[in-house]
């Protein structure tokens, strides 16, 4: 018996010392505690001739880790611009792409102290984690680098937090309707609206719609005999999450928080007016596929190409995805309005993790990468939109990026670039308080609304005790 | 006396811990294994359901607040879900129950190609349920499915399955009889145990296969349906899977089974503490209910002919 009990005492001490070992592994290099919140990194900052600066390190012993998201079409583009920068520095880079689950992978590798050196990162969950430390603080490289001026990128390009800033975002996307030319061309609609002043009104685009969705025996949805339950091509297409909404929203000159102001719009007439029509393409007029119509349409670049729908809303990262499609016929044309032609973007930031052992290389990297100079690639060929005014303003820059190509179609230009010059928003999940606990309560609530049972009014009534305590106004 | 048997007792000491020794020794990994991957973790997770952590920051404690949260109906989702996962098992653990228990009944019998049925009950439970859920999003397909196809096809009424709030959780419910392979094998393992004098004399009193079904296999089938019961409400209550991949807990939530919530909070929403108050609370559920059933077997589990 006693060598029982002592077998089990060891054992049990051999446990502990492990899960001691472990725990105390973890707090001790917990950023929480080793970098108060906002500061991550910024107090080196006064030192810049620091152990990093001054030392030169041999390249090849530089490895850092990069994650991101996106499609197949968006590996092949980001592996490609990695190996430039690596060919270029010397240094080792590894790759970790994420194609789904991606914060709960990267919130994993933090709680395993395995968080990469850099990545992609939502805004809302960029906030957050850069108050708890968890991000570097790039200030000091703003500061140190004259050649950054914030004055060159778009307004909410950079991101701020107090005095410190996030990171920069990676690039900028905005929204466009895209639309298969043969379909149009059969339904026999020639003028699309390229700038935003001739955008259809919404009564013109659900008739326009209409005439594209054709149902088994070629009958158009404006034919008494329309038959709704078996739909060959729908007209129209738009995903259902937050971002097609909110360049819907910007149409009809609101949003959760009307120009990023403190007075909340979610509820109100004109929000839940957005919604209402989004949902009567479904169940009223029958040319736009429900959530349940979806799961039975393959993905954006096939549908659109095997005309599953004629036009969809969609980000203009699509163009990265559509472009290699070869017998993929495609345009471009203005969202249709509401009252407003308010275009939107947004992008995720890249940020720089605080645990990274290269903060300089890291910066250098997420430099590289955003800077269509040595990545014109990932512009050119569809991916991301540049950062920096002087890309949509100066000729030879947008030339560099926006000429007229497969990924560039006639018509990006009016569509996308000139109108984030003068009347566009950044998305509110950069500036949005809660934005995604909000979106986690209104949007499964919003399903009733698609499959037809409850109006937008009743369930935005319904959910409103729920979402008010997360309605806490804008990040300032 | 005393002198023999002294040396004796030392010897049979010596070789049972010489055994002992190695007996330990080799269930370490598996011994090792539990208390590192499970008890350890078991705690650790007890100790976080009492503080705020988030992942990017170090835990703090916050008492029994994540508690308070949850049954002061702070959080819109918890006694939905709740609701959803009684829901499920109310429905599933009987229909898979009886769907065991007669594929048993029918397997038992010496017909030509048992092995071959057997084999054919028991595969669908060997296939990894994200390969079964993809399947059977395919099937349960409202355009384009299998099932409404063949409704179609005969003029019935077609169903939105998975993607209506109202038929969800009774697709899922009778999509899981499709595994029950498992269970039938316990059933089928406690009817091969009965001993078969107790038919020859409902025969011999002149009953017929209903008598011996109702007052021999049934009875003498109680501990293994009690067995099979316990199981089916701790599986019923922590089905993950099929919501998560199919349905993501939808429409509108009507299947957010409480391991998808327990999911969310801890990796879409990072509140860990939440998240393990949560799972404990489930665990208190399913040992609540455990015991409830086991007080109630007295009255109703006969082991040999004994209450």
């Amino acid at each position: 018996m006693k060598a029982i009990k002592r077998i089990a005492v060891a054992a049990l001490a051999l446990i502990l010392c492990i899960a001691v070992g472990a725990c105390g592994n973890s707090s001790s290099t917990s950023p929480g505690e080793s970098k108060p919140a906002g500061q991550a990194g910024s107090g080196d900052s006064s030192t810049p001739s620091g152990s990093d600066a001054a030392t030169v390190r041999d390249p090849g012993k530089v490895k850092l880790t990069y994650t991101y998201w996106g499609s197949t079409y968006e590996k092949d583009v980001i592996t490609k611009a990695m190996q430039k920068f690596m060919d270029e520095t010397g240094y080792t880079v590894e790759l970790i792409h994420i194609p789904s689950d991606y914060e709960t992978k990267l919130s994993t590798m933090i709680a395993g102290n395995d968080a990469p050196d850099a990545g992609y990162l939502g805004p809302p969950t960029a906030y957050k984690w850069f108050d708890d430390g968890i991000l570097y603080d790039i200030k000091e490289f703003f500061l140190e680098d004259d050649s950054i001026k914030e004055e060159d990128y778009l307004p909410g390009a950079i991101g701020r937090r107090g005095d410190g800033i996030i990171g920069i975002m990676n690039s900028l996307e905005s929204y466009a309707i895209w639309y298969n030319k043969a379909a149009f061309a059969e339904a026999g609609i020639t003028d699309v609206p390229l700038k935003p002043e001739d955008a259809w009104t919404w009564d013109e685009f659900v008739e326009i719609a209409k005439r594209l969705t054709i149902d088994n025996n070629g009958r158009n949805a404006l034919d008494p005999n329309f038959d709704p339950n078996n739909i060959k091509q729908y007209g129209f297409h738009m995903n259902f999450w937050s971002g097609p909404f909110e360049a819907l929203l910007l149409r009809n000159g609101t949003q959760y928080y009307p120009n990023m102001q403190d007075e909340c719009a979610i509820g109100t007439k004109k929000f839940n007016e957005v919604f209402q029509n989004v949902a009567d393409l479904i169940n009223v007029h029958h040319v736009m596929p429900s959530p349940t119509a979806l799961k039975s349409i393959p993905s954006s670049s096939v549908a659109l190409q095997s005309r599953r729908y004629a036009m969809t809303l969609d980000g203009q990262w699509v163009c990265n995805d559509y472009a290699p499609v070869e017998d993929l016929d495609y345009g471009i044309c203005q969202i249709p309005k509401m009252t407003d032609t308010t275009s939107i973007y947004s992008s995720p930031f890249g940020v720089i993790f605080a645990d990274t052992e290269f903060p300089r290389e890291t910066w250098e990297l997420t430099r590289f990468i955003t800077d269509p100079v040595n990545c014109i690639e990932i512009f050119r060929d569809g991916l991301w939109m540049p950062t920096k005014v002087a890309y949509y303003t100066e000729e030879d820059k947008i030339a560099m990026w926006a000429s007229e190509s497969r990924a560039r179609v006639k018509g990006y230009c009016e569509v996308l670039i000139d109108p984030l010059m003068t009347n566009a928003q950044v998305s509110g999940e950069v500036y949005v308080k809660n934005f995604g606990d909000i979106g986690n309560i209104m949007y499964p609530a919003l399903d009733q609304v698609w499959s037809g049972e409850k109006t937008v009014d009743q369930v935005m009534q319904e959910i409103m005790p729920e979402l008010q305590p997360l309605l806490q106004g804008v990040l300032k | 006396m005393k002198n023999h048997t002294a040396p004796a007792k030392i010897h049979i000491r010596r070789r049972w811990n010489a055994e002992a020794r190695y007996g330990l020794l080799l269930a370490l990994p598996a011994i090792l294994g539990f208390l590192i991957f499970t008890l350890g973790p078991l705690f650790a997770s007890l100790i976080l359901s009492f503080t705020d952590y988030t992942v990017s920051k170090a835990p703090s404690f916050v008492g029994v607040k994540n508690y308070v949260r949850l049954f002061s109906n702070q959080d819109p989702f918890f006694y939905k879900s709740l609701g959803v996962t009684l829901y499920y098992v109310v429905l599933s653990v009987p229909v898979s129950m009886v769907a065991a228990f007669l594929l048993a009944l029918m397997l038992k019998h010496n017909m030509k190609g048992k092995a071959l049925f057997r084999t054919i009950f028991y595969l669908p439970s060997i296939v990894p349920a994200v390969a079964t859920a993809t399947i059977f999003m395919w099937l349960l397909n409202p355009d384009i499915g299998l099932f409404n196809q063949i409704l179609k096809a005969v003029g019935l009424p077609t169903s939105q399955w998975i993607y209506s709030e109202k038929t969800v959780v009774p697709t899922l419910a009778f999509m899981n009889a499709w595994t029950v392979g498992g269970t039938m094998l316990i059933f089928l393992a406690g009817l091969e145990g009965i001993p078969n004098q107790y038919y020859e004399a409902v025969d011999i009193d002149g009953g017929n296969a209903w008598n011996k079904l109702w007052t021999v296999t049934i009875p003498m089938m109680t501990p293994t349906i009690f067995f099979n019961l316990v199981m089916g409400i701790i599986n019923g209550f922590q089905t993950f899977t099929q919501a998560q991949i199919m349905t993501e807990g939808g429409p509108n939530n009507a299947s957010l089974f409480y391991t998808v919530l327990i999911y969310r909070e801890a990796f879409k929403s990072f509140r860990m503490g939440n998240a393990c108050s949560l799972a404990w609370v489930l665990f208190v559920i399913i040992m609540l209910l455990s015991s409830l059933v086991f007080r109630s077997s007295s009255s109703w589990v006969y082991y040999e002919g004994r209450r």
